[in-house]
C-alpha cells in the first residue's frame, strides 16, 4: 500500500497458564491468541471484530503490553526495533505515543480526580506542559471533545457514559498519539449518544491523522468506521479485507454467520441455518484442526485434521478456511 | 455540609443516626475538654492535699440549717488515719462557684491562667468524684489523664495505617513473591495474641526514660500490630483496584508506581481508611489501658486512665474506695462512643443504604 | 379483552434529596400471542416498567396508587402476597439480563427447576425432574441428562440464558417479561435466544413484552412498539410502521443515528442527536426531548405535549395536534 505504516503486528501470541495463584500448578492453558499478524497505515482504522473471547482485547492490551505478550513483534512508526523487546524505562516513553480509549466510562475515569487533572496527567508527568498551563491545556482539549470548560473543575461523577468517554477521548489525544487503540468505545452508551462519539472519532482522524485499532463486536459499527476489517475466532484472525469488500463478499463461513445473525432493520426475523447453535470453542482445550470446524457448515475432514493457514484470496483479501476460495 | 462535597451524602445519612450523632457529640465534647484541661479541672494532676487520703467524693448541697445559701460542700474529716475513715463536719461549709480562681495552669496549653469553671470559694479542696490514696482530685486526673489517653490512639492509630498502607499498598500492587511473603508475615502477627504481644514488645523498653520517650515508645507498641490488620485489608483493596481501567490508563500515562498507589488507589478507599481509624482506636484506648493497669505502660509522672485504674488492682483497696473506678466508665463511655460513631459512619458511607 | 392492560402507571423512587419519577403514567395494553417491544434508551423507565407490572418494586420506589395492573382481569397492584406468588412464576414469567439473577448458585439446575414445577404445578418429585430435563431439552440444550445435575456456575453464559428461559417457561406462562435477555450475549447467541423466544411464544400461545435499548434487534421480533423517553410514551405502533416511518422525531433520529449494516464512513455521515438524555435534575418543563430535537419549535419548550392518537397509532409530539381528530385513538 501507498499510505506510510503506523504499526506493524506480527505474530502476536498470548496464552495464560490456568493456575489459581500462590503456588498451585496447572499444565492447563489458555490460548488467548495464535500468531496474530497485521498493519495499520498512517490516519487509517483497522476494525477487529468477534465475539467475546475471541482475543480483540487481549490484542489491543498485548500490543501495548499493557499484559505482556509470549511472543511477536510489533514495529511502531516506521522503527526497525521490536517494540516489545524494549527495556521497561523505554518502552514507557515510547509508549506515549500510543493510548487506548476504553470500554466502560465508568471505570476507566479516577473518580477522585477533576478531570483537567485526568486530561492532564500525563503529559505534566513527562515535561510536556507547564503546570500553570495545565488548566488551559486541559479546556483545550476539552473544546476539541466538545465538554465545556468549566468540565475542568468537576470530577467524573457529574457525567454523563457519554460525556465520560469524550473526557477518554480527551486524555488520549493530549498526547498527541500517532496510534489509538479504541477498545468497545461506543459499547455501553447509549443509542443516542454512540453516533456522537463515533462522529467524534472520526473527526479527531481527519484533524490529527490518527490511526486506530477500533475494536468492537458489533459488526455493522465496525463496517462503518474501518478501512480495513479483520474478523477473530478463537484467538486468530480468520479473515481480513477492506470494508466493504468483506461487507460485500464474506468468504469464511464465520463471516457469513455473524453478518447473518447481527441484528438489521429488514423486517425479517433472525434466521438461523442449522448447525449454527454452537458456541465458541474452550480456549483450554482448542480442537486439532479450524477452531470453527465444529459450528461450520460446509466443513470436512481436511479442516478437522489441521489449521487452515490465512491466505491471500485475492487482492488486500486474505481469508483462512480451505473451502473459502 | 458544602454542596456537592463528596460528604453531603453521608452526613445527611448520618444526621439521621440518632446513635451516631449522640456518640459524634460525646466525643466532641471529650476532645474539646481535651483543650480545655486546665479550665475544667479543679487542681493540678499532681496537687496532693493533706489529710484526705482516699476521701469520698463530696454530697453537693444547697440548703444549710434551714436557709438556701446556693451549693456548697461540708468540710470532711479524717477519723481514722489507718482505714482512711471520714466525717461529715456539718459546721464548716465551704461555698462552690463557677469560674474561681485558683492554681494556675496554661490555657489551650500555652495562655497562663487561674480561673477555673468551678471550685470552692475558699479554697478548701473539692473532690467531685473523690480523692486516691495521695489525697489528689481524682476527677483533674481523670480530666488530665485524657490528654494520653484520647491522643495516644490517634497518633498510634496512624502510625500503624501508615505503615499499613505503604506495606499493603505494595503488596497488592506488587502481586507474587512479594506479595506472599508480606502476607505471610501479617498473619503471623494477627496470629499472635494481641496482648502478650504488647507485654513481649514492653519488656524490650529500655528502662530510665523521659515521660516524653515512653509516651512515644508506647504508641509504638500499641502500633505495631495494627499495621498488620491494616496492610492486610489495604492490599486486598489495592488488588481489586489495581486493574481498574483508570489504573491501566495511569500505567500507559507513565506514573510511577508510588505515585500510581498514592494517586489513584488509595484515595478510592479513603472511606474505608477512616472507618478504619475510627474502629481502631478504642482497641488501641484499650491497649493502653491494659498496660498501664499492670503498670507496664503510662507511669508517674503522666496519668493516662489506664494508670488510675492500675489504683484499682487492690480489691480491699476497691472494695473500700468504690469511686476509684470512675476512669472505668469514662473509658467505657469513650471506646463506646467510638464504636457506636464508626458504625453509624459505616451506614452513612455505605451506598447501599438508603438512610 | 386484552390479556394485560396498564392503565397511568406511575413509579416513583424517593431518593434522599430528590424524588425520581421513573415511570410516569404509562398506559398500553398486550394482547394474547403477542410481542410488545418497550424500547428507550437508560433511565427512560423500561425496566422500571417491567418490575412494576410484577409488582416487584421495593422501597424507596413505590408505585402510584391510581395505577392499575389488569392481568386477567384482576388488578396485580390489588393482589396479597399468596397471589403475588402464585403469579409471578407461574402466569407471568420474567428472565433478566443477568442469569444469575434467576438462579441460586448453589443448588444443581435441574432441581431449581423441578422446584418450579413443584410450586406451581404441585408436580412430584421424581417426576418434576424428568420433566426439567425435558424441558432443557426443549431449549436445545445438548445431552440434557448430564445438564440438569449441573451447578449454574458449569454452564456458558448463553447455555444458561437457555437455561433461565427454560425455567420462566416451565409452568406455561401466559406471559412472559424479558428484561433485556440478550444484552449480555454474544450476536450469535443473541440470534439463537431471540429464535428461542419466537419459537416458544408461537408453540405455546404466550405473549412477550421485551424489553431493550437495540432498535435493530426487535425489527422482525416485535409486533407492536412501544417507544419510551424520560418515563413518558413517545410512541406507540405496530413494528412494521414504526421500522417503516417512525412518527416522532426522537424515534426517526434514532434510525437516522444507527450505523447500520451497509453504511461507510466515506459515504455516510451518522446522525447525531445533540445533547443527552435529562436526568431527573435537569427534565425540560415542555417535551422531554425538545432540548435535543431538530425539529423542535417555541410550544415544544413551553408546554408538554400529549399523546396525540394518529391512524391508530399515539405519539406524544406536537407535530401532530391537528391530526388528532383524524381517528377516535386508544388514548382518552
Amino acid at each position: 500500500m501507498m499510505t506510510e505504516t503506523v504499526l506493524e503486528v506480527k505474530n502476536l501470541t498470548k496464552s495464560y497458564s490456568l493456575k489459581a495463584g500462590g503456588f498451585s500448578f496447572s499444565k492447563e492453558r489458555v490460548h488467548a491468541l495464535s500468531d496474530v499478524s497485521f498493519s495499520i497505515g498512517k490516519g487509517k482504522t483497522l476494525g477487529l471484530v468477534g465475539e467475546s473471547g475471541c482475543g480483540k482485547t487481549t490484542t489491543g492490551r498485548s500490543l501495548l503490553r499493557i499484559i505482556e505478550p509470549d511472543r511477536g513483534k510489533v514495529f511502531f512508526n516506521g522503527s526497525d526495533t521490536n517494540f516489545l523487546s524494549l527495556p521497561e524505562k523505554e518502552m514507557i516513553t515510547e509508549r506515549l505515543k500510543m493510548q487506548y480509549i476504553f470500554q466502560d466510562p465508568w471505570q476507566s475515569l479516577n473518580p477522585k480526580q477533576m478531570v483537567g487533572r485526568i486530561i492532564t496527567e500525563a503529559p505534566l508527568q513527562h515535561g510536556l506542559i507547564k503546570r500553570e498551563n495545565a488548566l488551559e491545556v486541559s479546556k483545550k482539549y476539552l473544546d476539541i471533545v466538545g465538554l465545556p470548560s468549566e468540565a475542568a473543575r468537576k470530577y467524573p461523577h457529574e457525567f454523563s457514559g457519554g460525556q465520560r468517554q469524550r473526557i477518554n477521548i480527551a486524555r488520549a489525544i493530549v498526547m498527541k498519539p500517532d496510534f489509538i487503540v479504541c477498545d468497545e468505545p461506543v459499547s455501553s452508551l447509549d443509542v443516542s449518544i454512540q453516533s456522537q462519539i463515533l462522529n467524534l472519532l472520526l473527526d479527531i482522524q481527519q484533524e490529527f491523522g490518527t490511526s486506530y485499532l477500533f475494536i468492537a463486536h458489533n459488526l455493522s459499527v465496525v463496517f462503518y468506521l474501518s478501512d480495513e476489517v479483520a474478523v477473530m475466532y478463537a484467538g486468530k484472525i480468520v479473515e481480513k479485507a477492506p470494508s466493504r469488500k468483506l461487507y460485500e463478499d464474506p468468504r469464511h463461513p464465520y463471516t457469513k454467520l455473524l453478518m447473518a445473525v447481527a441484528p438489521k432493520i429488514d423486517g425479517k426475523p433472525v434466521s438461523l441455518q442449522p448447525g449454527q447453535d454452537g458456541e465458541v470453542p474452550s480456549l483450554t482445550k482448542l480442537p486439532k484442526g479450524c477452531s470453527f470446524a465444529e459450528r461450520c457448515p460446509i466443513a470436512s475432514e481436511e479442516c478437522r485434521r489441521s489449521i487452515p493457514p490465512l491466505k491471500t484470496v485475492e487482492f488486500e483479501h486474505k481469508v483462512a478456511c480451505f473451502k473459502a476460495l | 455540609m458544602k454542596k456537592g462535597s463528596p460528604f453531603e451524602i453521608p452526613w445527611l445519612k448520618f444526621r439521621r443516626n440518632p446513635l451516631g450523632m449522640i456518640s459524634l457529640v460525646i466525643l466532641i465534647i471529650l476532645y474539646v475538654s481535651l483543650l480545655l484541661e486546665g479550665f475544667l479541672a479543679p487542681y493540678n494532676p499532681s496537687t496532693k492535699f493533706e489529710e484526705k487520703s482516699f476521701q469520698p467524693p463530696h454530697n453537693i448541697h444547697m440548703i444549710h440549717n434551714g436557709k438556701f445559701i446556693g451549693p456548697f460542700v461540708y468540710e470532711y474529716r479524717m477519723t481514722n488515719t489507718f482505714l482512711k475513715e471520714y466525717k461529715v463536719d456539718r459546721r464548716q461549709v465551704h461555698k462552690l462557684r463557677f469560674f474561681v480562681e485558683g492554681e494556675p495552669y496554661k490555657l489551650f496549653f500555652f495562655i497562663p491562667a487561674k480561673r477555673h469553671f468551678f471550685g470552692t470559694v475558699d479554697g478548701a479542696p473539692f473532690f467531685l468524684m473523690g480523692a486516691d490514696r495521695l489525697g489528689r482530685d481524682l476527677l483533674s486526673r481523670i480530666i488530665y489523664g485524657a490528654r494520653i489517653s484520647l491522643t495516644l490512639g490517634f497518633v498510634s492509630v496512624f502510625v500503624s495505617l501508615f505503615g499499613g498502607l505503604v506495606i499493603g499498598g505494595l503488596s497488592g500492587y506488587l502481586g507474587g513473591a512479594a506479595d506472599w511473603i508480606i502476607m505471610r508475615m501479617a498473619e503471623i502477627v494477627i496470629l499472635l495474641p494481641t496482648f502478650y504481644f504488647f507485654l513481649f514488645l514492653r519488656s524490650i523498653m529500655p528502662s530510665g526514660i523521659t515521660p516524653a520517650q515512653k509516651f512515644l515508645f508506647i504508641t509504638l507498641i500499641l502500633a505495631i500490630p495494627g499495621w498488620a490488620g491494616s496492610a492486610r485489608s489495604i492490599r486486598n483493596w489495592v488488588l481489586s483496584l489495581k486493574n481498574r481501567d483508570f489504573v491501566v490508563a495511569a500505567q500507559l500515562a507513565g506514573i510511577p508506581k508510588m505515585k500510581i498507589i498514592f494517586r489513584h488507589i488509595i484515595p478510592q478507599i479513603r472511606n474505608i481508611i477512616i472507618l478504619d481509624i475510627t474502629l481502631s482506636i478504642p482497641g488501641v484506648i484499650l491497649g493502653e489501658t491494659g498496660l498501664s493497669f499492670l503498670g507496664l505502660g503510662i507511669t508517674e509522672p503522666s496519668v493516662s486512665w489506664g494508670m488510675l485504674m492500675n489504683a484499682a488492682l487492690d480489691v480491699n483497696i476497691l472494695s473500700h474506695y468504690p469511686w476509684i473506678l470512675y476512669p472505668a466508665i469514662t473509658i467505657i463511655i469513650t471506646v463506646f462512643s467510638f464504636f457506636t460513631f464508626g458504625y453509624a459512619l459505616k451506614d452513612a458511607f455505605d451506598p447501599r443504604s438508603q438512610g | 379483552m386484552s390479556l394485560l392492560e396498564v392503565r397511568n402507571l406511575s413509579t416513583r423512587f424517593k431518593l434522599i434529596d430528590h424524588t425520581v419519577r421513573a415511570v410516569d403514567g404509562i398506559s398500553f395494553s398486550v394482547e394474547h400471542n403477542e410481542t410488545l417491544a418497550i424500547v428507550g434508551e437508560s433511565g427512560c423507565g423500561k425496566s422500571v416498567t417491567a418490575m412494576s407490572l410484577m409488582n416487584l418494586i421495593q422501597a424507596p420506589g413505590e408505585i402510584d396508587s391510581s395505577s392499575e395492573i389488569i392481568f386477567e382481569g384482576k388488578n396485580v397492584l390489588e393482589m396479597n402476597d399468596s397471589e403475588l406468588k402464585e403469579l409471578r412464576g407461574g402466569k407471568i414469567a420474567m428472565i433478566f439480563q443477568e442469569p444469575s439473577a434467576s438462579f441460586n448458585p448453589l443448588f444443581r439446575i435441574g432441581s431449581q427447576i423441578a422446584e418450579a414445577l413443584k410450586i406451581h404445578q404441585g408436580a412430584a418429585k421424581d417426576e418434576a425432574l424428568v420433566q426439567a430435563e425435558k424441558l432443557l431439552d426443549s431449549v436445545k440444550i445438548s445431552e440434557p441428562d448430564r445438564r440438569v445435575k449441573n451447578y449454574p456456575f458449569q454452564l456458558s453464559g448463553g447455555m444458561l440464558q437457555r437455561a433461565m428461559t427454560a425455567l420462566a417457561i416451565s409452568c406455561s406462562p401466559k406471559l412472559l417479561l424479558a428484561d433485556e435477555p440478550t444484552t449480555a450475549l454474544d450476536v450469535t447467541i443473541q440470534a439463537q435466544i431471540i429464535k428461542l423466544l419466537q419459537d416458544e411464544a408461537s408453540e405455546k400461545n404466550m405473549s412477550i413484552i421485551f424489553v431493550t435499548h437495540d432498535l435493530e434487534l426487535i425489527d422482525g421480533f416485535a409486533d407492536r412498539i412501544m417507544l419510551l423517553y424520560a418515563g413518558r410514551v413517545f410512541e406507540q405502533s405496530t413494528a412494521p410502521e414504526f421500522f417503516d416511518n417512525p412518527l416522532h422525531p426522537y424515534g426517526e433520529d434514532l434510525m437516522n443515528a444507527i450505523p447500520r449494516m451497509g453504511l461507510f464512513k466515506d459515504e455516510h455521515k451518522l446522525y447525531t442527536i445533540k445533547g443527552q438524555v435529562p436526568d431527573e435534575k435537569s427534565k425540560p418543563i415542555g417535551c422531554a426531548y425538545a432540548p435535543r430535537c431538530r425539529k423542535c419549535f417555541d410550544k415544544c419548550v413551553n408546554e408538554e405535549p400529549p399523546l396525540f392518537s394518529v391512524n391508530s397509532r399515539n405519539v406524544r409530539c406536537w407535530l401532530f395536534e391537528n391530526k388528532n381528530l383524524s381517528t377516535d385513538g386508544e388514548d382518552k
